[in-house]
């Protein structure tokens, strides 16, 4: 019987995505009704597309790279903070708590002071996000002591150092040009979003939500002491190792591509919870697809709310910390 | 099965906490380890177990180093049970018990029907079925206890090691485990080695007992041999007439 609720649940957000995604490329400010969507969908797909037709470049050419960017985004960050909340036994750990935002941010603003080069920008965030977490990892091995409580710690030294190093760098560039630049991409948006973009993100995500998601019955074992899970036959180091590269992939693509976006992996997880249970061969797919809404959900606000595009990293907490309390105060904190 | 300790020797940087162990625990036969707080109880264990590795010597299945086996086939044949602590995340029964399976499931694999076949078995044997879909954290001490002890069995191991079963429990229930536990030595031919600090329990339930006395000094055969007062007067520094008054007040 539980079985059928959380299968009743898992399709319909499913289709909840899907519908949403639909609703998501006719909203805009260019006017685009579903009737012309699917015209210009059918003749995409059996003839060829018209040149210099502008609705066809609003559709494909932002809309839609912008609409899979938010799913992927989404959905990696939601799974990503679940495999971290089950890697350090804590409900509370988001995925950046190895320092990956720290360091993909200073990357980002390397980048733009240095090159101001889209791809290189990309590219350093991602290096400095996978080099805070691969410090992290070092500073916080020891064989003597809870390895958990060292790579927090751990955790908490690399993000202090780069978040000064960011300082640092915001401290000394251009005041008019380059700061505002720096502020504004780490604040977070999806409006630049190109097709050539997403086929560059995407097989990294898709592959590191893969990963997850075929880990996902471990993850179980993964929540238990260590010596627990060894005794019942799990290997832990390669485990924890392989959950924390698929996130730190994850988190770091996603500064790269869209700026630090706050509160979607912590709270995410959560929802899912409330909505099958602890069990992580039932979270991670439903976390995957709330992740997935989540996100285009905001982002369809952030496009719509102003004539200005609103920061994503301020729309996700501003939206989602009351409707995460207002639930939260409903369940008693008692998820499920 | 027959698990054996030869010479086994653990120091954790210049200090030794144990040297020249000798034991020999088969199937049919509970072990209980006795000894002072801090005396390296639970290093014994860990060392056993091979969580930790012998500095000298080594641990023997049928005459095999643990070293030769993977951590899989390790767990397929010895089961652990911790100490009884909630869960940071709390997961049904069915759920908990399941994990016990994990030897068995591949890398990418999920578990499958006969992985829940197992769990029921289990479950059924300690008469505790009805508590397949109750969350694990919303159980009693006692009951929490004994879910994992069925964790351990659905492995299907020929040796359990408890680490304080009857940690936080009241007399009952740690009459329950015990009972469950002797039962499972005699029936199904597994092997016990407890972690205790009840000498009541060992003199009746275990039929060989280590006392652990000291860094180099320990006392090892046949309980009705080694639990006695003198014995533990002696390794616990207790007064030569704790036991009397112990005696008196409650039975005189």
């Amino acid at each position: 019987m539980n079985k059928w609720r959380h299968k009743g649940y898992y399709w319909l957000l499913v289709l909840s995505l899907i519908l949403l995604a639909l609703i998501s490329l006719t909203i805009g400010k260019y006017e685009l009704p579903f009737r012309d969507v699917i015209r210009l969908v059918r003749s995409a797909l059996f003839s060829q597309l018209p040149e210099d037709d502008i609705s066809a470049f609003v559709l494909f050419s932002i809309r839609l790279p912008r609409i899979i960017m938010a799913i992927l985004i989404g959905s990696g960050l939601a799974v990503a903070g679940v495999g971290m909340q089950a890697v350090f036994k804590n409900p509370l750990v988001s995925p950046r708590v190895l320092g990956v935002s720290a360091g993909a941010s200073f990357g980002v603003s390397l980048g733009i002071l240095l090159f101001n080069d889209p791809i290189l920008i990309q590219l350093l965030a991602f290096g400095g996000g996978m080099v805070a977490v691969l410090l992290t990892y070092l500073l916080g091995q020891s064989n003597r002591s809870n390895t958990v409580i060292m790579l927090v710690l751990a955790g908490i030294i690399v993000s202090a150092v780069f978040t000064s190093l960011l300082s640092l760098l915001q401290y000394n560039v251009d005041v008019d040009t380059e700061l505002p630049s720096i502020i504004y991409w780490l604040m977070g948006s999806l409006s630049g979003i190109k097709m050539d973009d997403v086929k560059m993100a995407s097989f990294p995500i898709i592959l590191a939500i893969l990963l997850l998601f075929l880990l996902r019955w471990k993850l179980n074992l993964l929540t238990l002491s260590d010596e627990e899970a060894e005794s019942l036959g799990l290997n832990v180091k390669l485990e924890r190792g392989l959950v924390i590269i698929a996130a730190t992939v994850i988190s770091a693509i996603s500064v790269s591509m869209c700026g630090t976006i706050g509160w979607v992996g912590l709270i995410t997880p959560h929802l899912g919870r409330m909505l099958v249970g602890t069990n992580h061969q039932r979270l991670v797919p439903v976390a995957i697809i709330i992740g997935g809404i989540y996100l285009l959900l905001i982002d369809n606000i952030a496009r719509l709310l102003t004539s200005a595009e609103i920061p994503l990293s301020i729309l996700t907490a501003l939206i989602g910390a009351p409707v995460f309390a207002l639930l939260l105060k409903k369940t008693g904190g008692n998820w499920r | 099965m027959i698990f054996r300790v030869e010479q086994g020797c653990f120091s954790y940087q210049e200090l030794v906490l144990l040297q020249d162990i000798n034991l020999t625990v088969q199937t049919g036969e509970m072990l209980a380890i006795l000894g002072p707080n801090g005396v390296g109880k639970t290093t014994l264990v860990k060392c056993m177990l091979g969580f930790l590795s012998w500095s000298k010597g080594e641990s023997l299945i049928d005459g095999n180093s643990i070293k030769g086996y993977s951590r899989n086939q390790l767990s397929k044949k010895i089961g652990y049970v911790p100490q009884l602590k909630s869960f940071p995340f709390s997961y049904t029964v069915e759920e908990l018990v399941l994990m016990g399976r994990n030897p068995y499931i591949n890398f990418f694999s999920q578990p499958q029907k006969e992985d829940y076949c197992q769990v029921e078995q289990v479950l059924k044997g300690f008469n505790l079925q009805h508590l397949l879909r109750r969350e694990i954290n919303q159980l009693s001490g006692g009951e929490t206890q004994l879910i994992l002890i069925a964790r351990a069995l659905v492995a299907g191991p020929e040796l359990l090691v408890l680490d304080e079963p009857e940690l936080n429990l009241d007399l009952a229930n740690q009459l329950k485990i015990f009972e469950t536990l002797s039962k499972l030595v005699a029936e199904e031919k597994i092997g016990c080695v407890i972690n205790t600090h009840h000498p009541i329990n060992a003199l009746q339930y275990s039929q060989k007992s280590l006392l652990l006395r000291g860094k180099h000094d320990y006392l090892y055969g046949e309980t009705r041999e080694i639990v006695n007062q003198k014995n533990l007067a002696q390794t616990y520094q207790l007064s030569p007439t704790y036991f009397n008054i112990f005696n008196q007040k409650l039975f005189g």
